[in-house]
């Protein structure tokens, strides 16, 4: 104890303050929801990501080959084709949604133990305090 | 070795002290080169061919997150092959469309990849890239680095697609946006380049996080000898022209670059200089936290002073016990 200032408790304010700083910000922002609503608003987000990328794929894929597909579009078994298509479709974003929820419910997790590993330093800030409080006032 | 790690140190501190001016002026210098490489190689739309453009929005970019030089220089891009020809800007819009949607929307840290690969290319130093990113980012930035490789191939095919566009006059729109795809897509070199990057950032990025010694050094020249290998084989395998000369070349420029990378970033100190302010009850806190191993003549200094810290105490002691 030097001035008033106590170096212990300074060390540990600044590793705060920098946590705050820098990956605390993202930390913080991932807990502000339940674990639950974070990854399932991820998830509808990528699943609606992933339906946006493959109607433009489709898109791309139809308008490349106009010609054969009007050539062929009578001949074509239009419910085989459409059955395809959609089954296509559930396992592309099938697939994006299992990537997501993996994806963030690993940030999530991080994100929660940073947090507590920061509220952990907070109680050790706070029994400090009440230490000094009892030697300074007996 | 002593003074490269003293002018590590003299630049860090630099940089801790005057950072958000420096970050403000990188962001700048990025978006101007960016912006020009992409006005130089492309330059179909004279509205925004001209340094007056450039500039007001390089000075933007500098305020704004680094993202959106991507962002900007992507729309340059779009306007440029609009003006060529309206298959061509749809091409263009739809791989950066599908880029974002698929991957760089979940791993927005990334999204400096597709500005610095093809900025790379440009340089002559793309071999960089993956030893760069494998260094620095997990096995998945081997996507960010592979969709660089698509977006600079996709830039330079576009850059003498107006002979192609030309020649297409008469065509139908259809097989204008046919042609220009294809071009796009079917790309051999791209296809190699993107898939020796790839497998080059992976076993960076793995050896890298081993528990061994030298895993960083390890990492490099593991990342290098994958690079060449692989670029070699995909060559004959998918028949591209890739010139052996240029591609050791590269891969030297690329050692030295990546050691020096490594120096600044992941030498002895994991920790930056930190500024960080805070205030108790009692006291407004303004402190800088500097890492604990700085140079090796200041470890030397250090050493020095707890020796004498040491005998000294030890001297007190003796003198105490005397008594």
């Amino acid at each position: 104890m030097k001035n008033g200032i106590d170096g212990d408790s300074v060390m540990l304010m600044t590793r705060m303050a920098s946590f705050e700083m820098n990956e605390g910000k993202e930390a913080i922002r991932i807990c502000n929801s339940f674990r639950s609503d974070y990854v399932c608003l991820n998830v509808v987000r990528a699943i609606v990501s992933a339906t946006v990328a493959y109607f433009l794929i489709m898109a791309l894929y139809v308008y490349y080959n106009i010609d054969r597909l009007l050539q062929d579009i009578y001949t074509m078994d239009l419910m085989a084709t459409g059955r395809k298509l959609v089954t296509a479709y559930v396992i592309f974003a099938g697939a994006f949604g299992i990537i997501a929820y993996v994806v963030y419910s690993f940030r999530y997790d991080w994100a929660k133990k940073h947090l507590n590993d920061y509220n952990y330093a907070l109680r050790e800030l706070l029994h400090m305090r009440e230490g000094q409080d009892i030697k300074t006032h007996g | 070795m002593d003074s490269i790690f003293e002018a590590r140190d003299f630049i860090e501190e630099i940089v801790s002290r005057y950072e958000t001016l420096i970050k403000a002026a990188v962001r700048f210098f990025l978006a101007l080169l960016s912006l020009s490489v992409v006005n130089s190689r492309l330059g179909y739309m004279e509205r925004l061919d001209s340094m007056t453009v450039v500039f007001a929005v390089s000075l933007l970019c500098a305020l704004m997150p680094p993202g959106m030089i991507v962002f900007f220089s992507a729309l340059f891009i779009i306007l440029h092959c609009y003006a060529l020809s309206l298959e061509a800007a749809i091409v263009v819009l739809a791989v950066f469309l599908l880029m974002f949607l698929l991957y760089f929307r979940f791993t927005p840290k990334d999204t400096m990849a597709v500005l610095l690969t093809p900025l790379s290319f440009v340089f002559g130093v793309p071999h960089i890239m993956p030893i760069i990113y494998g260094l620095k980012g997990s096995p998945l930035s081997g996507l960010s680095v592979g969709f660089g490789v698509a977006a600079y191939y996709t830039v330079d095919f576009i850059a003498d697609a107006d002979k192609i566009v030309e020649s297409m006059k008469d065509a139908t729109t259809v097989e204008r946006f046919r042609t220009l795809l294809d071009g796009v897509i079917k790309n051999d070199e791209m296809t190699a380049y993107i898939i020796a990057f790839a497998l080059t950032v992976v076993i960076v990025s793995i050896i890298r996080r081993l528990p061994i010694p030298h895993a960083w050094t390890i990492a490099i020249a593991a990342g290098v000898v994958t690079d060449i290998i692989s670029l070699m084989m995909l060559s004959v395998r998918l028949d591209v022209d890739i010139s052996v000369g240029g591609l050791l070349l590269g891969a030297i420029v690329a050692t030295a670059i990546a050691f020096l990378f490594k120096l600044f970033t992941f030498s002895v100190d994991y920790a930056k200089t930190e500024r960080v302010q805070f205030e108790d009850d009692g006291y407004y806190y303004y402190v800088k936290a500097v890492p604990k191993i700085r140079s090796h003549s200041s470890r030397i200094k250090r050493t020095r002073d707890k020796d004498e810290e040491y005998r000294s105490s030890v001297n007190a002691a003796d003198s105490f016990s005397d008594r």
